[in-house]
């Protein structure tokens, strides 16, 4: 059970990050506001889904952090584009990672499994401004 | 164990109180001179009788009988071990992934981007297949030849409706199987909605 809580957090966890890294990198979005502004309302919905789930379990959600340093700094829209890559990539792992505890779970893993691939759809579209070449990874959130 | 507790001899402690620290050794007498005497006449070598010899090389023997002994038992049972049958699961699967390569090199048209998605897509697939096959090789080996899918050249729309359709199944295979098969499949289904997005 604990391993399960754990995974369930560390996924919120992620999206409060996603929340705060999208906050930081739209005013460096550029011509990419859009999509950055879908990114950050889609993050917003799965942090208060994910808090609301975690507290129907009778599980104090954790809190997002003060600051998260390692986010910056967003100079440009370049920039601004690998962050956001990075931030999906890190909820794609922890939806993954829930996926994985969360054996014996049917919903919760259903709705892993959809935040997973939310997170590697949301994925390729920074990925191909980003790396053009390589638009799409193999194994998302592994 | 909290150190505070114990008595720690300090700058402030008494010289004259006795330390509890490890007491020091007892002066020892001076070794006295060794007495002079002649060196003992070396003993006789051991002698090797034919016997000896023989009953060594019984044992070596012995000993490495044995031990081939034990290792036929000890693989003995695993060579006469049926092959557990693969998951329906993962053979389908598999076959998934070799049908949506089949289509993508079966297409060979379309604009430069989409040449590039094509072709990404089917580096991934690929590298699906080759997972997929890694687990399916666990099992033992495959009870029938693989054989070769044709495929056919497709639209746009068409890849995207069979990478959006792969991606559903995959998800749906996912939900059926534990550990390491469902984490692989979860992931897979992952991929190939990202390439439905890239299709649209």
């Amino acid at each position: 059970m604990s391993a399960l809580v754990d995974a369930w957090q560390a996924a919120l966890a992620a999206e409060h990050q996603a929340v705060f890294g999208y906050g930081l990198l739209g005013p460096r979005a550029g011509t990419d506001a859009a999509l950055a502004a879908a990114g950050q309302s889609a993050h917003e919905h799965l942090r208060d889904a994910t808090g609301a789930a975690l507290l129907a379990a009778h599980v104090t959600p954790v809190p997002p952090a003060a600051d998260y340093p390692a986010l910056y700094p967003v100079a440009d829209q370049a920039a601004a584009r690998r962050l956001a890559l990075r931030l999906e990539d890190g909820c794609a792992a922890a939806w993954r990672f829930l996926f994985l505890q969360a054996a014996g779970r049917a919903g919760l893993r259903r709705a892993a499994q959809d935040n997973l691939t939310a997170s590697a759809v949301r994925g390729v579209q920074w990925r191909r401004l980003v790396d053009p070449q390589h638009p799409a990874t193999a194994f998302p959130g592994l | 164990m909290d150190d505070s507790a114990r008595p720690q001899p300090g700058p402030g402690s008494d010289p004259d109180e006795p330390s509890l620290a490890t007491p020091p050794a007892p002066a020892l007498p001076e070794p006295a001179a060794p007495p002079i005497e002649p060196p003992a006449p070396p003993a006789d070598p051991p002698r090797h009788t034919r016997r000896w010899v023989l009953a060594g090389a019984l044992a070596i023997l012995a000993g490495g009988g044995a031990g081939v002994g034990a290792g036929f038992l000890r693989h003995r049972p695993r060579q006469h071990r049926p092959p557990a049958t693969p998951p329906d699961v993962l053979v389908a699967a598999a076959e998934a992934e070799r049908r949506l390569i089949a289509d993508l090199v079966a297409t060979t048209g379309g604009t430069a981007s989409v040449r590039i998605v094509i072709e990404q897509a089917t580096v991934n697939h690929r590298a699906h297949l080759a997972a997929l096959a890694a687990l399916l090789g666990r099992y033992g080996p495959p009870a029938t030849t693989v054989s070769r899918v044709p495929g056919a050249p497709r639209t746009r729309a068409q890849l995207r409706a069979a990478e959006q359709a792969a991606a559903k199944a995959a998800a749906e295979r996912a939900g059926r199987r534990p550990g390491r098969e469902a984490v692989l499949l979860a992931s897979i289904a992952a991929c190939e909605a990202s390439h439905a997005e890239l299709f649209s």
